[in-house]
Formats: C-alpha cells, structure tokens, sequence
C-alpha cells in the first residue's frame, strides 16, 4: 500500500507539472488583455503600466516566467493579487466559508443521493422509484444558477424569510447565521449533484443486488434489510466513491457561480474576480492549487476502495 | 441665498428638474413625489431641498443605513478613485461647493460659506467656512477646522499627481490659487472662462478635499482617511473587494435648520459589496439593505406590490449605450461611412422595444435630460434620420459594392439594457450593409481596450453625462477626460469640430453656452459624428418607508445632504 501511495504521488508531480504548463501557457496566449494595464487601473500611465510589467516580470522570457512562478511555489509564495495584497493571505480568508460550504454540498449530495438511490433500486418499479428517478432527471436538467435564484426567491416571497446575502458570516462568529449562509448555496449545489449520485447508487445496487453471494444471503432467511445494509451497500458503493471524488472538483466550478449568487466571499469569487481581470499570478497558482486538491482525492479515494472492498489489492 | 453672478444666471437658465420630469413623461410616482418637494423652486439657504418624501413629525436619531455597491473600491483615495469610492466621500470629506448635475439650483456650500464671488468669469473667491472641524482619528491627524490652506495644498496634490481625477480640468484651465493667509479665503483664477468650472470642482468625483496633513506627510489614502465630513470610517472595516462601515462624526459642523439639532441623524452607514442583481434585490426586500436600484418599470412595480411603504423615485439614467468609431481607422475615416452607420440606427425601436417611450426617449449627440442644449426632437429627426437606403447608398459611393466589414468589440455584461441593445443593433446595422466582424469581451478586457483607444469601433457601454460636456468632449481631439483615453473625436480630423466644442465650454453667458453647446452638435452632425448615443432611459431608485426625508431629484447630490433620518427601521 506505501509503495502504491508513494507511485502515485509521483504520477501527481507529474500530472501537476503538465497541469501548470498548461495553465501558464493558455492565460498568456490570451490576446488583448495586458495584465499589467489592468492592475494599474483606468487612470494610470505609460510609464506605471511599464512599471507594473517590469514589477510582474511580464517583460521576462516565459521561461523565466515560468521559473521564478515555480520558484516562488517552492517558497511558499503565491505572489501578490490585483490589489497588491497577498494571494496567500486572501486565501486563508477565502478559504473557510468555501470549504464550508463544500462540505455541506458534499454532505446534501450524500444525505440525498446514497438513501433515495437504495429506495429506488430496492423498490424497483415502485412509484417510489418513478418518483425518485424523475426528481434526479429533474435534479440533472436544472441550471444551478437558477435553482439559486429560485432558493433565494420562494421564502423570501412567501415568509420573508432569506438568509444573509450582504456579507459573509464566519463559523465562529455566529454559528447559525452561518449555517443560515451556507445550507441554502449547499443544497443548491448538492442537489445537483445528489441527482447524479442517487442515479449511480441505483443502478450499482441493482447490479450489485443481481449478484449471486446476494441471492446466498436473501436463502439465509435474511431480511431485506439486512441484506442490503451488510452484503449489498458496501460494494455498491465503489462506483459512487469514484464519483463522489470526481465531482468535489466540479462542484467547485459551481462554487464560482454559487458564491456570486449568494455573495459569499470566497475562493470562487476570488478566482472569478482574477479570471476577468487577467490576472496571471493569481489564476495560475489557484488552478494549481485546485489541481493538487484533485489529486490528492483521488488518491485518497483510491485508498478507500480497499476499505470497501476488500478483495482489491494494490500492488 | 442667491448671488449675482453667472453661475446663478446659468443656473435659472436652465430647465429645472421639474419641469424636465414634466417633459420626460414620467410616471404617477415621480409627480407626486415632485409634487411633495413643493412649487419653489427656491433651495434653502444650506441647499437643502425642502419637503422631500416621506418626512412625517419630529427626526429620530439613530439607525444603521446600509446600502450595496457593485464593483470593488479599487482605493478610497479621493483624489484618484474613479469606481465606487465617490459613492462614500461626501460622506467622509468635503468640497467647497456642490452643485446637482440634475436640477442646478441645487447648490451644497460646504467647506465654502457660498457660492464663490465672481469678480470676472475666470476669478472665483470661496470664502472659508469656520468651524469644519476634522473628527477624531488614530492616522495622527489633529482635531482642527478646515481652512483654505487644505483646499490649496489639494489642488497642489492633484497637479503633482498624475493620476488624479480633476487633472482633466485643471490640466487645461487652471492658471494660479491661493490661499490668504488667515486661511480663510481662497482664490482661483482660471486661464480661460469655463462654464462647467464649478460642476467639476465641486464633484464627488475628485472634488472632496482630505486634510492637508495627508499630503504633506505622504499618508496614504489608499485604505484610510479621515475629513470633517458628516462621517468617518470605522477602523479596520474597509474591505478592498468588500464593505466599509462609517460612523457618525461628533465633530460635525452642521445643524438642522428646521430642529437646530446637530447633523446627522443616523449612527452608521455600512456598504456591502454586492455584484449579483438578484442578490442585491433579495438583500433589498429582506431589508439587509434600505436602497435598491430596480432594473427597469416593471421590477420597481412588483417591488412597491410587494413591499409596503416602498418609496420609488424615477430618475435619468446614469448610463447608456453607444456606437463609438475611431476616426482615425479605416474605414471611419471616410466620413460617409460614418454617415452610413448613423443612417442605420432607427433609435425609435430601441425605445418602443426595450423601455418604452413612457421611459425613454431617442438621444442625439447630447442627451435629452439635458433640456436646452440637447437639440429639439424635429430637428434631431432631420439630422439624424433613420434612413436604410440611403446608408446603403453611401456605402455603395464609398466601396462599390453593397456592403462594407467592420470590425467591432462589445463587453458582454450585465450593464443595463446593453444585452437588449446588441441584438437590435446587429439587425439594423446588418440591414444597412454593415457585414459585422464581431469581438464579444468580457467588460474588464473590453474596458481596457476601450479605454486605451484598442479598437476599430465598438457597441460601448457609456456613463450618461449630467452636463454637455462630455458628450461634446467625445467628439473633441483628446476624447472626453482630455488625455486621449476612451475616445478621439472628430476634432482630432477636423480643427473646425474642435474649435467649437472649445467655444463651447467658454462662453459668457448661459443663453451663449446653451447656443453654443447647440451650434456644436450641428456643425458635428455636418461632419459625420464617430460617437453616436442611442436612448436614454430613466432608472428608478427605491428606499424602504422607514427612510425618511431623503432628498430627490438631485441626483448624486444626495450623497452630501445629511437631514434625513430613519424611522422604525427593523432591527
């Protein structure tokens, strides 16, 4: 299992080698947009938007470029942001309320999508299951952007009610009017996502529940229940593992738009905010950043199959 | 109190904003709450505009108001910030006198006791008011009042520093100032005559002016200050991507006229920053906010359904949207093919189909919020007709053939209404003969490029500009700030065009500003325009029923006047 853990460790060096070559030469073979001009703002001059270039680097070679950007990563420094502050410190303030509200999504997306996929396969053919599929079609064919509208919408117009949209509430500020913050952007993201989960959960399971170790179980004399809560959950689950992992990273492209919605301020904001102005330093280490996030699920998701299944091994 | 001098002359020559309102065909809504400010057209002795909306028995101290902003501060320094920064200086510093954009009688001395006296039309003497007291403060800045030395040493600041917002009027019209040595008057003599001077002086934008002390001890004003405005900033809650809170300041100078009670009557105000406009919206019905700008009629009618008490004031829009051509690029050299494109555009259906004509209204090359000195519709429709054909024909003269490609840029953005243009635009221009090579950019890159002259022509998203000015200045040789940004107009190819929009800002007296404002515009159209507005609309302003007394119908001068208060605010 070490060897394994250390193999793949390397593949992901290499993998995030490609990943920031990729990012560094797509943004700057971007046409038009000058980086620097958009620093300086709308008032500046020649001589401070050549000031800025020279400060940035962006007059080097994209091999030196490339370097001192691999340098700094290495020490530890992101750089500095459009607004001349730290991207590092930006992210510790970014960080909390997006990994928060990550969390919660991914808790939604299980919470909903793992029990009513089990229904549905364990009732196949049932109106419950009709019903559960044509909610998850439903779930998949909604923009999240406007299931947030919606969100913020429907209380507000029929009791008033909406949670604070003017600023961002820290966890250990007011615990629940951050949870008041963060649960409605989550459920408009899990749920989207807990519409794709529930539909694998079901189709695994039924796989699964057409196995023969399945049938040994039910000529035990073993409730339902029983036979798929001990023998048929567990292995039916590796497939949504793997989705689950996959998606955490989608959902944080759905945090960009999610967080603008409902004014969090967070790292999605962050690199949208970065993205539109074209700013290098800051798009290139947050991708980056993601990457590393992504790669290391995986790996850790790889490792919980085993736990799962025990008849993989890794060699 | 009113002095003699053109300033005043200009200021009655001008259409009042009631009578605009009246012209603009505005809804029941806005008359009634005109109808509330009162028949005189009088303003009080402090310019405070008298029986605005909502104001029912004694003020009530206290209260939080809190409001939204769209876009990032970017810095809080006054003398350089152009985004949302204006929004809060009156608030936190002071000018020497403010006059509205949008109803000229409205004039706020300030750090000035009035209007300045006018011995000639480019000498103004501001006589220093006494007892603009700085509040208190951790940046070392004493507790001392303002004085005329603070107004010079701002203005040595704004020529030192290249980037500073009113370098685009003194760079061109300031000759000397000075202040007396008691500090209590300050002179200033300007090279030529300028009509628009006190406009520009007295802006938010770049007109408030920060203790001297920040200059002559190089403190940054980036992410801090401190005036002797009605409030000051909370520490450590300014936010460059975020919000800023203010609190009251116990120092400040002026009374209530009505009560005699000291000013002003709420505690706090607290920005936040939000982008989304349906976040915006819910943070606005949910009260988390007490103003709202609504997107156009229909959302200002659910939203007073919805909300009791909703209080809705329809003003002229602040932006609009226009087709800019680089003169100085083929094929806008030729000016036929510039001819050609503004035969194309049947400004009439941009208003029946996206606002209506209860709520817009065609623009010609100075919009029609601006009264007299936008041309009269008859004339416009002579000089600007929608004529298909004949843009064809033209196109044919110039090329041979029956259509001609340009290239052009557009933001892709929310900014209003822009959405709704693009398609309408397209049809009409593709109509003409125009075989558009389009570059959709997103607003940040499509600003910069429009910003630094990257382009051949462009569908823009423009401010709508409270004076002639700089609509007039978009035709000019150094487009509209004077340092070839934005735009070069006409006046780059043509000295005739230049010379007039010239005269037009030195004129001696309104009814000659007025005529000269319009001769320009005439003489442009004779020489094929390369900026071409399309419609102006209308914006409606909404504030919750337990604002009270909050002044309308001056436009951003409200952000000055502090006798309003809040009743019954939900906790």
């Amino acid at each position: 299992m070490r060897r394994y853990i250390v193999r793949r460790l390397l593949q992901a060096v290499v993998s995030l080698f490609v990943l920031s070559v990729v990012v560094f030469l797509l943004l700057r073979l971007v046409p038009d947009t000058d980086p620097a001009i958009v620093r300086c703002g709308l008032t500046c001059t020649d001589a401070s938007i050549e000031r800025i270039r020279e400060e940035l680097g962006l007059n080097d070679s994209y091999l030196v470029q490339y370097g001192t950007w691999m340098r700094n990563l290495v020490t530890g420094s992101l750089g500095t942001d459009w607004q001349g502050g730290s991207v590092s410190d930006e992210l510790q303030r970014r960080l909390p309320p997006t990994v928060e509200l990550l969390i919660f999504t991914m808790l939604v997306t299980i919470l909903i999508g793992v029990p009513f996929g089990i229904i549905s396969a364990g009732y196949r053919n049932s109106a419950a299951d009709y019903v559960a599929r044509f909610t998850a079609v439903l779930g998949l064919a909604v923009p999240n952007f406007w299931l947030a509208a919606l969100v913020l919408l429907i209380p507000l117009q029929l009791w008033d009610y909406s949670p604070t949209v003017t600023t961002t509430v820290g966890f250990t500020d007011d615990p629940w009017d951050n949870l008041r913050q963060i649960v409605p952007p989550a459920f408009v993201l899990g749920a989207v996502s807990a519409a794709g989960v529930m539909r694998l959960t079901r189709s695994s399971m039924l796989e699964v529940l057409g196995q023969d170790y399945i049938r040994t179980a039910r000529s035990k004399g073993l409730r339902e229940q029983v036979v798929i809560s001990r023998h048929a959950l567990k292995n039916s689950l590796i497939p949504v593992v793997t989705i689950l992992g996959l998606q955490l990273a989608g959902l944080f492209g759905g945090a960009i738009v999610i967080e603008q919605i409902f004014n969090i301020e967070g790292v999605g904001r962050y690199f949208l905010s970065a993205l539109l102005r074209n700013d290098y330093q800051v798009v290139q280490s947050l991708t980056l950043y993601v990457g590393v996030v992504v790669v290391l699920l995986n790996l850790f998701v790889d490792v919980i199959y085993a736990w799962l299944d025990p008849r993989i091994r890794y060699s | 109190m009113r002095n003699d001098n053109y300033w005043q002359k200009f200021q009655r020559q001008r259409i009042s904003r009631r009578r605009l309102l009246a012209a603009g065909g505005v809804g029941a809504a806005g008359l009634a709450l005109v109808a509330a400010c009162g028949g005189d057209d009088e303003p009080t002795a402090d310019g405070t505009p008298e029986g605005t909306p909502g104001a029912s028995g004694a003020p009530v101290r206290g209260g939080k108001w809190a409001f939204a902003i769209t876009v990032d501060w970017g810095t809080i320094d006054p003398v350089t910030s152009v985004a949302t920064g204006p929004q809060i200086f009156p608030r936190i510093y002071n000018t020497l006198v403010e006059q509205s954009r949008v109803n000229p009688e409205f004039l706020y001395a300030d750090l000035a006791e009035a209007a300045p006296e006018q011995p000639d039309a480019q000498t103004f003497i501001y006589t220093i008011r006494q007892g603009v007291k700085i509040a208190p403060n951790a940046l070392t800045i004493p507790e001392r009042d303002l004085d005329a030395n603070d107004a010079k040493v701002w203005l040595d600041r704004v020529q030192a520093d290249e980037t500073a917002v009113p370098r685009a009027m003194t760079n061109q019209y300031l000759d000397t100032y000075e202040a007396s040595a008691d500090g209590r008057t300050f002179t200033i003599n300007l090279k030529s005559p300028y009509s628009y001077f006190l406009l520009r002086l007295g802006a938010a934008l770049g007109g408030t002016i920060p203790p001297r002390e920040f200059f002559e001890q190089n403190i940054s004003l980036k992410d801090q200050g401190v005036g002797a405005g009605p409030f000051m900033i909370r520490p450590g809650t300014y936010q460059e991507t975020g919000g800023i809170v203010l609190d009251r300041n116990p120092n400040y100078y002026r009374k209530d006229e009505a009560t005699g009670e000291q000013l002003p009557y709420i505690d706090a105000l607290e920005a936040f920053r939000i982008s989304d406009r349906q976040a915006r919206r819910t943070a606005f019905q949910s009260k988390q906010i007490h103003e709202y700008g609504a997107e156009n009629a229909a959302e200002a009618a659910q939203l007073e359904q919805d909300i009791p008490g909703l209080q809705v004031f329809e003003e002229p829009s602040n932006q609009h949207i226009s087709f800019t051509m680089h003169p100085e690029k083929a094929p806008w050299t030729d000016e036929r093919i510039r001819r050609a494109a503004m035969l194309a555009l049947d400004r009439q259906q941009f208003v029946d189909l996206i606002v209506g004509t209860e709520n817009g209204k065609i623009d010609g090359l100075v919009h029609w919020q601006l009264g007299p000195f936008a041309l009269p519709e008859d004339e416009l429709a002579t000089l600007q007709p929608y004529d298909p054909a004949g843009a064809r024909e033209l196109i044919r003269a110039v090329t041979g053939e029956d259509t001609i490609t340009i290239k052009v840029m557009y933001p892709i953005t929310d900014f209003q209404f822009h959405d709704q243009h693009l398609p309408i635009w397209r049809q009409q221009m593709e109509a003409a003969g125009f075989v558009l090579d389009v570059e959709p950019l997103d607003l940040t890159a499509w600003l910069t490029r429009y910003t630094q002259l990257q382009y051949d022509s462009s569908l823009s998203a423009n401010r709508a500009y409270e004076t002639a000015e700089i609509p007039l200045d978009f035709h000019a040789a150094h487009g509209p700030q004077g340092d070839d940004l934005y735009a070069v107009g006409l006046g780059k190819i043509d000295a005739e065009v230049e010379a007039a929009i010239t005269a037009s800002k030195q004129a001696g007296s309104s009814e000659e500003h007025i005529q000269r404002v319009l001769d320009a515009q005439r003489l442009i159209y004779q020489k094929g325009p390369a900026f071409l507005p399309i419609m102006s609309w209308t914006t409606f302003d909404l504030r919750h029923g337990f604002v009270k007394n909050y002044p309308p119908g001056i436009g951003e001068s409200d952000w000055y006047v502090n006798d309003w208060w809040l009743e019954g605010q939900p906790s």
